[in-house]
C-alpha cells in the first residue's frame, strides 16, 4: 500500500490519490506512517528525478498537487495523532518593490505539500510586514523573493531591518531565491539559505529543519 | 513625434508553444513533455484567447535631444514602445493559484509572458516596416531594466511617449515596474550609419548568462523547441 501512494505522487496520480489514501485509514494504516512512509518517498523521488533533469517544474508542481490533495484527504486523521504533521512554519513573500509572485507561489506550494505551514504576505512587502508577520508566526523560515536585480538590494535591506530589531536568530533562518539570485549574493547579503528553484528550497529547508 | 502607431486591440497574436515551453523551463531535446502537461497547455492556450486583449502604441522621434544618453548616442531617430496583453490573464493566474490550480497558473503565466514578447514583436514589425520605407537601419529591440539598459529607463521611455498610459493602459509603478505585468516597453535605434546593438545577442550580453532558466539555447533556438508550431 505504502508504495502505491508513493507511486501515485511520484506519477501525478490526481485521480487515484483520494481513494488510495481512504483504503489505507480504511485498513488501519496510522495517518503519519501513510504521510511519511507513502506520501512523502512518492515526492522525494520526484525530487530526485528533478535534480536528474528527469522532470521538469510542471511535472514536479503536478506531482505536489496529488500530495496536496492525499494531506489535505489525511488531514482529519492527522489530526487525531498527538505529534504535528508539520515540519515547520514559512514565512514567504516577495520583496519591496517587486510584484513577481509566480515564483513565489511555486515554492509556497511545495512547502504546503511537503507538510510546512506556510504564511503567505504576498507581493511588495516591506521590511516592516516581514518583521511583523515574525512576532506572530514565529517561523523557522522566512523566504524572500525577487524577480529583478533592481529589486534584489531590497533583500539586503530587509536581513538588515531585521536584524537590527534582533529578529533573527538560530530558530529564524532567512532563505533568498528568485530568478536573478545567486548563492554568492546570498551570503553577501547574510541569507542563510538559497535555492535555486522551489524544489531545492524545500530540500533545504528540511535539511536544516533536520539539523 | 515623426511617427506613431497603434497596435489594434483586435489583433490575434500567434503565440508560440515552443516560447511557451521556454518560459516554463523546457529546453529542447532535454525534455519530454508529458501527456497531461501537453493538454492542460492545450486547453490554456484555448482559454488564453479570451484572457488577452493586445494593445499597444509606438513613437519614432528624432535622436539629438537624447544626445546625453550614451545609449543613443550613434542613434539619428529613436523609436519607443509600448504593449501589453492587459490585466484579465494575469487576475487569472491569480484566481487558479488560489484556487490550488499552480500547474494551470503556472502554464497560463507563460502563455501571457510568451503573448507579451508576441505583442511587442508585433509593434517591432510595424516600427522595421517604417524603417524600410525610410530606408534606415535598426537595432533590435532593447528594453529598461534588461542587458545594459537600467529599469530607470523607463522614465524616458514614458516621459517621451506621454500617450502610452491611455492608449494602452499600462502605468508604471514607484519601482518602474509596469502594470498589467504583462506588458513590455522597449526603444529600437535607427540611422543610416553602423548602430552599435545595446544587447548583443539575445542572450549572451545579460549578466545571467549561463545560468538562466529562460536561456535561448546555442544551436537549438527557443523557437525549435517542442516543434510543433
Amino acid at each position: 500500500m505504502f508504495q502505491k501512494l508513493s507511486r501515485a505522487v511520484e506519477t501525478g496520480d490526481l485521480q487515484n490519490i483520494k481513494s488510495l489514501i481512504l483504503q489505507a485509514v480504511k485498513n488501519d494504516l496510522p495517518a503519519l506512517e501513510i504521510l511519511n512512509r507513502g506520501l512523502l518517498p512518492g515526492i522525494e523521488k520526484v525530487g530526485e528525478k528533478f535534480g536528474r533533469d528527469e522532470l521538469f517544474i510542471p511535472e514536479v508542481m503536478l506531482c505536489a498537487r496529488v500530495l496536496q490533495e492525499g494531506i489535505d484527504v489525511l488531514r482529519p486523521h492527522l489530526q487525531n495523532n498527538s505529534t504535528s504533521a508539520f515540519k515547520g512554519r514559512l514565512v514567504l513573500g516577495t520583496v519591496a518593490g517587486d510584484i513577481h509572485d509566480i515564483g513565489k507561489n511555486l515554492v509556497k506550494m511545495m512547502f504546503i505539500a511537503n507538510g510546512f505551514e506556510v504564511f503567505d504576505l504576498g507581493i511588495n512587502v516591506a521590511p516592516e510586514k516581514f518583521a511583523a508577520a515574525i512576532e506572530e508566526y514565529h517561523p523557522h523560515f522566512v523566504g524572500l523573493s525577487a524577480l529583478l536585480t533592481t529589486t534584489m538590494p531590497q533583500m539586503a535591506a530587509t536581513i538588515k531591518y531585521l536584524d537590527a530589531r534582533g529578529l533573527r536568530n538560530n530558530k529564524c533562518l532567512i532563505m533568498v531565491g528568485g530568478a536573478p539570485v545567486t548563492a554568492e549574493f546570498a551570503g553577501s547579503i547574510g541569507a542563510d539559505l538559497y535555492a535555486d528553484n522551489a524544489i531545492e528550497a524545500v530540500e533545504q529547508a528540511k535539511k536544516a529543519v533536520r539539523g | 513625434m515623426l511617427f506613431s502607431g497603434e497596435l489594434p486591440a483586435t489583433r490575434e497574436l500567434g503565440i508560440r508553444k515552443a516560447e511557451v515551453l521556454r518560459y516554463l523551463g523546457y529546453k529542447a531535446g532535454k525534455h519530454h513533455l508529458s501527456g497531461r502537461i501537453r493538454q492542460i497547455l492545450e486547453e490554456e492556450l484555448e482559454n488564453a484567447r479570451e484572457l488577452i486583449t493586445p494593445r499597444g502604441y509606438f513613437g519614432i522621434l528624432e535622436a539629438a535631444p537624447l544626445c546625453r544618453e550614451k545609449l543613443f548616442r550613434d542613434a539619428e531617430k529613436v523609436a519607443f514602445g509600448v504593449c501589453t496583453i492587459g490585466d484579465a490573464l494575469e487576475k487569472r493566474v491569480e484566481k487558479l493559484f488560489e484556487q490550488g490550480e499552480a500547474v494551470r497558473g503556472l502554464i497560463l503565466d507563460a502563455i501571457g509572458s510568451a503573448a507579451a514578447e508576441e505583442a511587442a514583436e508585433m509593434l517591432n514589425q510595424e516600427i522595421l516596416h517604417w524603417s524600410r520605407q525610410q530606408r534606415l537601419r535598426v537595432t533590435r529591440r532593447f528594453s529598461p531594466g534588461y542587458g545594459h539598459w537600467p529599469v530607470g529607463g523607463q522614465d524616458l521611455i514614458f516621459g517621451l511617449l506621454t500617450e502610452a498610459p491611455d492608449r494602452t493602459g499600462v502605468a508604471l509603478t514607484p519601482a518602474k515596474m509596469m502594470i498589467p505585468r504583462k506588458s513590455v516597453s522597449f526603444a529600437i535605434k535607427l540611422g543610416r550609419g553602423r548602430l552599435e546593438e545595446i544587447n548583443k545577442g539575445s542572450c549572451r550580453s545579460c549578466a545571467l548568462f549561463g545560468r538562466c532558466s529562460f536561456q535561448i539555447q546555442e544551436g537549438a533556438c527557443a523557437r525549435k523547441l517542442g516543434g510543433e508550431d
